[in-house]
């Protein structure tokens, strides 16, 4: 992917706009029946299919009834609402979530949003605007930083330690996906929603 | 790889049972690809300015999108007509 990601669209600029920010919430949990989000990133159902997870400039939701209404869930990080870039739910096990931040890393869940940890060991930054997992190998996944320690990082063990394998496809990355379509390499796609369009690469670098 | 415009594409998603079957949330609406990203095709009635989308893993034609001000959409029918949730 080092500059060399399939073109699959030409470059373009989205200007964001802006909602109005939820209320600040005092406890773990509160609720939000009409959303109201601020440059939403992330949605993603979870493999049940019994949650809608958002994530948003404003923090991370949840929704139990298909989007009718919505919970904040707060992230055990020194901030207040994390700018929340991704939310990657696990294939397999509803009760795992991955979720990347703009200014703390990658967190992760094992109890459905309970409780949550910073996987962050061997990322060269803490601004991650891409969280990919593997459908076929669930503790593999790879992570887009921006800036600081800039470029893609793979992670085989679920997040323990993460190494840098590539610079990443050119263009600001929104969202990177890996996709289960076989390369004929022995690997799978990356797909990367960029300021340049779509791009995709094998994930064997 | 044809059928999207110019421009950012913002979110990405796929049907977990068939991974032919793709979405592009981007500032001129959702498209939908069913050959893994060769053709697009826009679904005229859903919204513009779009940031995320996911699909139902139980209900694959069952998909979701919000827009950058905050409002979810839905599809149950695989992205061809949208409505806004309530």
């Amino acid at each position: 992917m080092t500059r060399i990601m399939t073109l699959i669209v030409a470059a373009g600029v989205v200007v964001a706009a802006h909602g109005p920010r939820v209320t600040a919430a005092t406890a773990e949990e509160t609720q939000n029946v009409r959303p109201a989000f601020e440059h939403v990133h992330a949605l993603a159902f979870d493999i049940g299919a019994r949650t809608v997870w958002l994530g948003a400039h404003t923090g991370l939701f949840r929704s139990e009834n298909g989007g009718m209404s919505w919970s904040e869930v707060r992230l055990p990080v020194g901030h207040n609402d994390p700018d929340v870039m991704a939310v990657t739910p696990h294939p397999r096990d509803a009760a795992v979530l991955y979720v990347a931040t703009h200014e703390a890393g990658v967190l992760k869940t094992t109890d459905g949003g309970r409780t949550w940890s910073e996987v962050n060991s061997g990322l060269g930054g803490l601004d991650v605007h891409g969280l990919a997992i593997d459908p076929n190998a669930p503790d593999k996944l790879h992570a887009l930083v921006r800036d600081k320690g800039e470029g893609v990082y793979r992670t085989t063990n679920g997040g323990q330690k993460w190494v840098r394998v590539d610079d990443g496809p050119g263009g600001e990355t929104k969202v990177l996906t890996s996709v289960n379509l076989a390369t004929g390499m022995g690997g799978i796609y990356l797909y990367a929603g960029t300021a340049e369009g779509l791009q995709r690469d094998p994930d064997c670098f | 790889m044809g059928g999207l415009p110019t421009g950012t594409v913002n979110g990405f998603a796929v049907d977990p049972s068939n991974a032919n079957v793709m979405y592009v949330a981007m500032r001129d609406g959702i498209f939908r690809s069913t050959n893994g990203g060769g053709k697009w095709t826009l679904a005229a009635s859903g919204p513009k300015n779009v940031a995320a989308i996911t699909v139902n893993p139980k209900k694959p034609n069952e998909v979701y999108a919000a827009t950058m001000d905050g409002s979810i959409v839905r599809s149950v029918d695989g992205g061809v007509h949208w409505t806004a949730m309530k």
